[in-house]
């Protein structure tokens, strides 16, 4: 009797931790970002790794907001990237430097 | 009386609001806000190292309202406020109460942009302010702990369209409860511009050595249990507007100590200007 007892009150107490899973760790708040969040860094990793990686036309170059400019208004710069790279690569320039 | 005290006891739920675990920080100058629910439940559960079932599942459900700012390149803001409700099999006593609420900074160390070979690499440090709940009666639903989160981040984008990112942290709260470390790790891909889908585990291991139902364990002890997990998770966004995406995530509790073998899913809107 005493450790049915004392069962039933591990059992019990043992089903409070359950409500912790979703938020016990700080990691798993299944948080997400906004869709401009993500086509920003997607549009960052492109300007770094096909613009600026060193055999690519901009290797070496500072990114500042002329260059940012230079990039939205002359397609020829951008020519090789897909348009799924170049949106997010335009995101990227108009957020960061305001454009 | 016995069987209220234990459905009573049953429905006290422990939460705590999740610390932000990307390492990529915010658009600067620019604000994200969320609105999220995360459903957790599960009948199964590993008290100490011996798994049981329980007569029914317990329910929760988590509703979260967050704000993120970016307010330079390099570093960003955060908060969010976490509405919790749960009940248990048809138990006529259920309770919604404010959960924790997390406030938190990130610093970016390292940009993987401006040094090829390196990853992003963001320190980050979160206060966590326990929640209005009452502790010290049975179906108080949390343990009433206020304290901090420290923690590593690094990230890597291998291609425009896939990343890979993780974490280290550290949690230390007062009211006897065990300090956690925690190592969580995803990778996300993006197969078109958009829809993106990650996949990835989090291992928690809580530094108490206090089993339920243990050598030395009375209910009183509760929050000083030693709680350990691992969870495998996936998730999938989808930018509805330019500035708006839906995420959908799921999650599994595969093994653990003192914990429940729970399964989770959750959705949330986020949305930036």
């Amino acid at each position: 009797m005493t450790l049915r007892f004392i069962g039933k009150i591990g059992l019990a107490l043992t089903l409070p931790l359950l409500a912790s899973t979703a938020f016990a760790s700080g990691s798993d708040s299944f948080g997400g970002e906004s869709s401009d969040q993500s086509q920003y860094n997607t549009g960052k990793a492109v300007y770094a790794q096909k613009l600026a990686c060193p055999d690519c036309p901009l290797a070496g170059k500072t990114l500042d907001k002329m260059l940012a400019e230079k990039l939205l208004s002359d397609p020829s710069l951008t020519a090789k990237l897909t348009e799924e790279e170049r949106m997010p690569l335009m995101t990227y320039l108009k957020r960061r430097f305001k454009l | 009386m016995k069987t209220k005290l234990i459905i009573a006891i049953a429905m006290a739920a422990p939460t705590l609001a999740a610390a932000e675990s990307s390492p990529w920080l915010p658009i600067p100058s620019s604000a994200q806000v969320s609105l999220g629910y995360v459903n957790s439940s599960g009948d199964k559960f590993d008290a100490g190292t011996t798994r049981m079932t329980l007569p029914a599942k317990i329910k929760q459900g988590t509703t979260s309202v967050g704000l993120k700012l970016g307010l330079t390149d390099e570093f960003a803001i955060d908060t969010s406020l976490n509405y919790v409700d749960s009940k248990f099999a048809d138990a006529s006593q259920k309770q919604g109460k404010m959960s924790d609420t997390t406030f938190g900074a990130r610093l970016r160390v390292v940009d993987e942009f401006e040094h090829a070979m390196a990853p992003t690499v963001t320190l980050r440090a979160n206060a966590i302010i326990r929640g209005s709940y009452e502790t010290g009666r049975p179906d108080a639903i949390g343990d009433g702990g206020t304290g901090f989160e420290l923690s590593v981040l690094a990230g890597k984008y291998l291609m425009p369209t896939l990343a890979i990112n993780g974490e280290l942290g550290y949690r230390n709260r007062d009211n006897m409860i065990p300090s956690d470390i925690w190592v969580d790790m995803n990778a996300g891909y993006s197969p078109m511009s958009r829809l993106s889908v990650s996949a990835g585990a989090t291992i928690t291991r809580s530094q108490g050595d206090l089993d339920i139902a243990g050598p030395g364990f009375t209910g009183a002890r509760f929050p000083e249990v030693k709680e350990d997990r691992n969870l495998v998770k996936l998730g999938a966004s989808y930018a509805i507007m330019s500035n708006l995406a839906v995420n959908l995530n799921v999650g599994k509790v595969v093994s653990g100590r003192n914990a429940t073998l729970a399964t989770l899913w959750g959705a949330s809107v986020v949305s930036s200007f």
